[in-house]
């Protein structure tokens, strides 16, 4: 019994990833101000893992622009339904022009080996940012403090495949979604995750294996 | 009353009178500004000339007629990339003819006719100017056989430029003439004595060399240059009268800094090629020079004319074997060529065996003309096959100096065996003054230094199984430590490099921003060694290597054509620390940013 710590730990390794936000931002103070959004998800300057993106449950009483496609590089999908991102290209990004309402909800979904499986070696991470700005050219940010950049917020995929959310706006909340979800529909599972997973449970029969008999 | 010569000669003088030969004080690194003006006149009752007019005339361009008698036609205008006249032009000022504003582009290449109203003398003129060439063209022609119809050219050139303060660059030149033709250059810079010239007067072919400029604490100096011409018909001048002159900017970086090899990188001016880049400076080619500069004893390298090498040879210098002495740690011996004349080194030779020896230079000639042709050679038995020329886009330099003898690491006691049974004595190392030169037209010798640098290496590993000083391998994987270090960069000292293997550079995603249109994140740089290192002043990390068209939007400067980051209040790193900078890449074409990292303990002059 003193050593189960390590099936927890072992398949909290193993099942690392995806990790997934939950964002809610009241628009309410611009509502009816026909703007624009905007999502990229890019790599950094040096040697950067694979990792991807999902933009979930996109929800809002504004209106999305019909003039699309939207997107720049390694994105596929159209709001409100799924898009999806990787880090393959330098730029990688979703603008379009919306009419805002009270509130704006999405679901972030980062997956794939940067955050499943560092590999140790690569220096650089990825980096996914959104913004709002209330002209259609995306040049005025709104409901952010970061007017330089106009981010409402960044997530930072990090070299040991953790993640870090920097909020730029007080009227957006970012919540972790609680627990290790599953990988998010359509994805496939890290090969290097079963092999994980397998040779941690293998490594537990054999150690349990190896105890006497009273302290199994 | 003048006559019709003498009125030539008091507008010429005119033209020239505002030649800049002082840098502004407000000076920055500018656009090129270029302008001209072509007078032709042809001689009647009323006689010709210029003068300026207190109305000018101006015609809708690019016809920029800005002065018309009967006798006589003026046409003129400048260029510059924003349109607007800058302070430093040189030559004739254009609001005493009316022009205000100069045509926004950065060359130009004009043909044009200009014939008098009355008697119908005339003349066909180019006028070029561009980032490599200035060039008039005028060929008058007479409307009858006793009407002297004459034209007179004018094409200036003045561009403002930076380089390290105290730093020296030479400028070639080279002019191409027919007729009646005058060429002046000069480069100047804000201190004393910072100003050198060349002229040429006259047809043929003329490499100019002005000199080596040393640039003052402004870290700017500006280069002017202006052609005159003329020519008459019927006359006893050449009716015709062309003049070039070709500039020759070069640009070299350096690569490696901080590893066993050290690599550097020749590239012609945008749009243009190694071989018309050579033409334009009026070289058959370019090509590397170095010289072993300081070489401690013993080391493994022996030349093949020992005899004729005797004042670099350890066993004479200081009673040592093997190897060649150079500089303080070898007895003073005086610097050599790498490789040497005579033969070169016993290790190194053409792939049929015959001796590598292309001294003055580095690679033979024909490597550094002959564009994607291998050069086959053997080190100690091992074939390797460089291409110096690539594409005639790219001239290309590489070295990895191995010293097994140097005693930055342990020497195994076969390596001893090797040295004589000793080591070089304590933080010795080897070093060198490379040179990127030009090979004249005329006999091959090679040019003033249109670059030069010099850098030490301790790299005690070995390259194909031994000590070189003309290193064409990579290092023997394990073989030793140690590694290049650049001390100067046209004769300006460069801080030491914190060699890549004693920090890890890591960096964020790059999360794009519409407002400043720019992809930003952090660098995080990471002592990994198990010293702090210091700086007497600041770190500064250096881009090298960026992508084409990827530039760092919150540079502090550039250093080696790389721009680079200065790490302010950090003047220690102790071991394990990081410290993280913000980047900022402009990316107009969204392409994958890399660079590689380099590390520097001190400030950039």
């Amino acid at each position: 019994m003193r050593f189960t710590w390590l099936l927890p730990l072992c398949a909290a390794f193993a099942m690392a990833g995806p990790i997934t936000y939950d964002v809610t931002v009241n628009t309410s103070s611009i509502s009816g101000i026909t703007g624009s959004l905007d999502f990229n998800f890019n790599p950094g300057p040096l040697v950067t893992q694979s990792a991807s993106l999902q933009i979930l449950n996109f929800n809002s009483d504004g209106t999305l622009a019909e003039a699309c496609p939207c997107g720049t590089g390694d994105v596929s999908g159209q709001l409100p339904a799924t898009l999806t991102f990787d880090n393959g290209s330098g730029f990688n990004d979703y603008f379009d022009n919306f009419t805002f309402g009270s509130t704006i909800t999405f679901s972030v979904s980062l997956y794939g080996p940067a955050l499943s499986s560092p590999d140790g070696v690569s220096t650089s991470g990825s980096t996914f940012a959104f913004s709002m700005f209330s002209d259609t050219a995306g040049t005025m940010p709104v409901l952010t403090s970061d007017t330089a950049d106009g981010y409402a917020f960044t997530i930072g995929v990090n070299l040991d495949g953790s993640t870090t959310v920097t909020n730029f706006s007080t009227e957006t909340t970012i919540e972790a979604e609680s627990g290790v979800g599953p990988p998010p529909s359509g994805s496939v599972p890290e090969p290097g995750t079963f092999l994980t997973v397998l040779i941690a449970l293998v490594g537990l029969v054999r150690f349990r294996g190896r105890l006497p008999a009273g302290a199994r | 009353v003048l006559n019709f010569r003498q009125r030539c000669r008091v507008g010429v003088v005119s033209f020239a009178a505002l030649v800049s030969s002082c840098l502004p004080a407000f000076a920055s690194n500018s656009e090129p500004y270029f302008s001209y003006m072509l007078n032709v006149l042809v001689e009647g009752d009323n006689g010709g000339g210029i003068a300026p007019v207190r109305e000018p005339l101006r015609e809708p361009r690019p016809r920029v007629i800005i002065n018309q008698t009967p006798y006589s036609v003026v046409q003129a205008d400048c260029y510059s990339t924003n349109g607007d006249i800058p302070s430093f032009y040189i030559g004739f000022d254009p609001n005493m003819y009316g022009i205000t504003t100069c045509e926004g582009a950065s060359s130009f290449n004009l043909a044009s006719t200009l014939t008098t109203q009355m008697l119908g003398g005339s003349s066909a003129n180019v006028v070029t100017g561009s980032a490599t060439t200035i060039s008039l063209s005028m060929k008058p022609s007479a409307p009858g056989p006793f009407l002297l119809t004459a034209a007179i050219g004018i094409v200036n050139y003045a561009q403002i430029f930076e380089a390290p303060p105290g730093s020296t660059v030479n400028f070639p030149f080279s002019t191409v003439g027919t007729g009646n033709g005058q060429v002046d250059v000069t480069a100047s810079s804000d201190c004393d004595g910072c100003f050198v010239s060349a002229g040429n007067t006259g047809p043929s072919m003329q490499n100019l060399n002005m000199g080596t400029l040393t640039i003052g604490p402004s870290g700017q100096y500006t280069i002017t240059a202006q052609l005159f011409g003329s020519a008459e018909n019927p006359g006893n001048v050449a009716p015709v009268s062309s003049i070039t002159l070709n500039f020759c900017p070069m640009t070299v970086t350096l690569f490696g800094n901080g590893t066993p090899t050290i690599r550097a990188n020749a590239l012609p001016p945008a749009s243009t090629n190694l071989s018309t880049a050579a033409t334009s400076c009026g070289y058959q080619g370019f090509n590397w020079q170095q010289s072993v500069t300081n070489s401690p004893c013993p080391d493994t390298v022996v030349p093949v004319a020992t005899a004729a090498l005797n004042a670099n040879l350890c066993s004479m210098v200081l009673g040592i074997s093997p190897g060649m002495a150079a500089g303080p740690q070898g007895g003073d011996a005086p610097q050599f060529n790498d490789p040497p004349p005579g033969g070169g080194y016993t290790y190194l030779t053409y792939a049929d065996g015959s001796p590598y020896s292309p001294s003055p230079y580095y690679y033979p000639i024909l490597a550094g003309t002959q564009e994607n042709v291998p050069l086959p050679l053997l080190v100690n038995g091992n074939l390797v096959s460089p291409i110096i020329n690539h594409g005639n886009a790219a001239l290309a330099f590489v070295d990895t100096p191995a010293g097994p003898c140097l005693p930055t690491g342990p020497l195994s006691a076969t390596t001893l065996a090797k040295c004589g049974g000793h080591a070089a004595p304590e933080n010795s190392y080897m070093g060198f003054t490379t040179n990127f030169v030009g090979v004249n037209l005329s006999d091959g010798s090679p040019s003033p230094p249109l670059f030069s640098w010099t850098y030490v290496s301790n790299y005690n590993g070995t390259v194909g199984g031994i000590g070189v000083f003309s290193g064409f391998l990579p290092p023997d994987p394990g073989s030793g430590v140690g590694n290049v270090t650049i001390t100067s960069i046209n004769g300006v000292p460069v801080p030491p490099i914190i060699p890549p293997a004693q920090v890890r550079t890591t960096a964020s995603g790059l999360a794009y921003s519409r407002v400043t249109k720019t992809f930003n994140g952090t660098v995080t740089i990471t002592n990994t060694s198990g010293t702090t290192l210091t700086t007497p002043s600041a770190f500064q990390l250096v881009l090298n290597s960026l992508p084409a068209g990827v530039t760092l939007s919150n540079s502090m400067g550039t250093f080696n054509q790389c721009p680079y980051i200065t790490i302010p209040a950090l003047t220690s790193l102790i071991p394990g620390q990081s410290v993280t900078v913000a980047v900022q890449f402009s990316n107009p074409s969204d392409a994958l940013i890399d660079f590689t990292p380099e590390f520097y303990a001190g400030s950039f002059q």
